[in-house]
């Protein structure tokens, strides 16, 4: 998938997962109050199996459409002069959607109705895409005003 | 915020004696930053603009309120209160009165455009934004409410978050931005029409974002009466367990009794 490089630093990749949402209803009590945390300190630009294999066990599809998301560059962060900062994510339908950075929250469908509504799972591809991007180092960065800033986060308007 | 919700029950508190000990018994949970007030509106606004006023003149913070309706009166503790505070304190509380859910979400959202920014954040009612939001509607939730509210509750989070970077950057003792909002669910409006065992999805969401949760549930026992009081009212303080909190310690769980006098005084008493 892509360029494998090894720092030669050994680490053990692992998984620590924290729930930074208050939900006491999810259906996988032990995914209850963990951190997601996957370290790939010395794999910068490829996935070990066995980490994608952990993937797809915790998240189901939405770990491969994550994926897919992460091979398209879609994830760029926001940041305004303010120091605040959003994610945005492009979708497969070529959608904008906003993400927050404490919090997790997706305008999209699938947050709306599989997260919130069903609660049937923590996060969708979208929010999933920007915590995969984030520890692989492939995050775009784009600056913004605070003006558009503030349009971003509150839905009405964007870059 | 339940730090600030506690100094105002404590404020208001009987000085009779009456109460236990907070000194005594396990240590307390951690404070919560973020906390929804559930319950009827006449009192959870009252409960928001004490929150207001101590924070602003007891713990000197500035204070960013947002309302849907104005603010016409201030309740009769406050006032009685405000004449005896630091007047100098009460300027740190700015109004805003955001007309409908998208002028709320860009007000909210430009907060990190302020110099001075807020230390506390409140909102009073989230479920009139919310309802406002479908054209026409004045009863209950419709579709697409869930995600509406997820993204309010997130982007109150999510400013309160960056606030609090601001807030420890610069030294400030105002560290961290705290949120309170009050929300009236459909259940506690008393719509005939709804299913009493469903469940308020919207309250669902929002309990997602909020670490803690006051209830105000109106006691229409005798006890009103006994203690010659207008109205009673129980108080609860609950949330689940957070990282902050002592690995043997208690989740946040704390009950008050508040009595509404004739003459408008609200007296809190920890029970």
């Amino acid at each position: 998938m892509f360029q494998f490089q090894c720092d030669g630093q050994k680490q053990q990749p692992g998984v620590r997962l924290l729930s930074p949402l208050n939900s006491s209803s999810v259906n996988w009590n032990y995914l209850l109050h963990f951190e997601i945390e996957i370290f790939f300190f010395f794999f910068l630009f490829a996935v070990p199996d066995d980490l994608l294999i952990a993937l797809k066990f915790v998240f189901g599809t939405c770990a491969l459409q994550a994926l897919d998301l992460v091979d398209q560059r879609s994830v760029t962060c926001l940041s305004s002069p303010s120091g605040r900062k959003a994610f945005q994510v492009i979708g497969g339908s070529g959608r904008l959607y906003t993400c927050f950075l404490s919090c997790h929250y997706c305008p999209c469908p699938a947050f709306t109705y599989t997260v919130l509504r069903r609660n049937q799972g923590l996060l969708c591809k979208h929010i999933l895409a920007v915590y995969l991007c984030q520890a692989m180092a492939v995050t775009q960065q784009e600056s913004v005003s605070d003006q558009q800033m503030s349009a971003v986060l509150s839905g009405t308007g964007g870059p | 915020m339940t730090d600030i919700l506690t100094l105002v029950f404590r404020t208001l508190s009987s000085q009779t004696g009456q109460n236990k000990d907070p000194t005594a018994g396990p240590p307390p949970p951690a404070p919560r930053s973020k906390i929804l007030v559930v319950g009827e509106h006449r009192l959870s606004r009252s409960v928001l603009l004490l929150a207001a006023v101590t924070a602003a003149s007891e713990l000197g913070v500035r204070v960013a309120f947002f309302a849907q309706s104005q603010i016409q009166s201030l309740p009769e503790c406050l006032q009685r209160c405000i004449a005896t505070q630091n007047p100098e304190g009460l300027k740190k509380i700015t109004f805003s009165y955001p007309r409908t859910l998208e002028e709320l979400l860009q007000q909210v959202a430009s907060l990190h455009e302020s110099p001075c920014p807020p230390s506390l954040i409140i909102i009073d009612r989230l479920d009139g934004f919310l309802r406002g939001a479908v054209a026409g509607s004045h009863v209950g939730f419709h579709s697409g409410d869930e995600s509406r509210a997820a993204h309010l509750a997130a982007l109150l989070c999510d400013t309160a978050a960056f606030l609090t970077e601001v807030l420890e950057k610069r030294g400030s003792s105002s560290a961290p931005c705290r949120a309170i909002a009050s929300f009236l669910s459909d259940a506690d409006s008393g719509q005939e029409s709804r299913d009493p065992s469903a469940t308020d999805s919207i309250l669902d969401v929002l309990d997602r974002y909020f670490q803690a949760r006051c209830t105000l549930d109106r006691d229409r026992s005798y006890e009103a009466a006994a203690a010659a009081a207008q109205e009673a009212w129980h108080v609860y303080l609950s949330g689940t367990k957070i990282p902050d909190d002592l690995e043997d310690g208690p989740a946040l769980a704390q009950e008050w009794k508040l009595f509404i006098f004739p003459e408008g005084l609200m007296e809190f008493k920890l029970v």
